[in-house]
């Protein structure tokens, strides 16, 4: 998995490309460790061609670390196939979703 | 039937995940399938992906030798892809995870049992045998 850092508008904008399933997750997962936890933070999800429960995880940790910390999670472009896994397991009930990356870093 | 035998790693998912995704593929293009095709495959893609997980979080890290077997089978009106295991029995209907309690784990056998249409599991020999199935027409 490749994992992209930018900062855009204040936000850190975290793009992911690849396969995010439990061998990957552990990448993700540290990467994110390192993370402001006060900082608003998008993640771009355009160029994930997959994800399991695995990758769900290190977004669900990683969300719950950004609410004890007071800082902000956004998803942006979400493709079908990350769709379904989040809709099968009521993730967009937990997550901030947004079809294009420039409204969620704008808002 | 198709098998393959593959040492139970993580590294390996993807491997497990992709030969069930074009499995499956394959079997809805030469099975008159009227549906989503990307969907049906996908399903099969993700459930492996989430079974060949199992079987590798669950397995005895000491064993380097470990492998996870996986079969494919197809009827006329239907594919089951089954993924088994040498490790103890597992709850076969665990507890759903509570979504808002932000579980960073749990979902894998309720994620397989929305996408299938059968999903049957046993313990015999030593190990575990997830089959899972989907129907088409």
């Amino acid at each position: 998995m490749n994992i992209v850092e930018t900062a855009r508008n204040g936000a850190t904008v975290i793009s992911l490309e690849g396969i995010l399933n439990a061998a990957a997750a552990p990448q993700l997962k540290a990467h994110l460790e390192n993370s402001d936890p006060a900082s608003p933070t998008v993640i771009d999800l355009t160029n994930v061609e997959f994800i399991d429960s695995s990758g769900l995880g290190a977004l669900v940790g990683f969300l719950r670390k950004k609410k004890t910390g007071s800082g902000s999670l956004k998803l942006a472009n979400l493709n079908n196939r990350v769709k379904r896994v989040f809709e099968i397991t009521q993730a967009y009930s937990l997550f901030d979703v947004y079809d294009d990356l420039e409204a969620a870093i704008g808002k | 039937m198709l098998t393959a035998t593959l040492r139970a790693e993580l590294a390996n998912i993807r491997i497990a995940a992709n030969l069930a995704r074009s499995s499956a593929e394959v079997f809805a293009n030469t099975h008159g399938f009227t549906g989503n095709i990307a969907e049906f495959a996908h399903a099969f893609e993700l459930s492996v992906s989430e079974a060949f997980t199992n079987a590798v979080r669950y397995g005895d890290p000491s064993n380097a030798d470990a492998v996870v077997h996986i079969s494919i089978e197809s009827g006329p009106g239907s594919i089951t892809i089954t993924v088994k295991d040498n490790n103890p029995p597992f709850d076969p209907a665990p507890p759903t995870p509570e979504i808002q309690g932000y579980p960073e784990g749990g979902f894998g056998l309720f994620i397989i049992g929305k996408l299938m249409d059968e999903v049957k599991c046993e313990h015999e020999g030593g190990g575990n045998t997830l089959a899972m199935t989907k129907h088409i027409g």
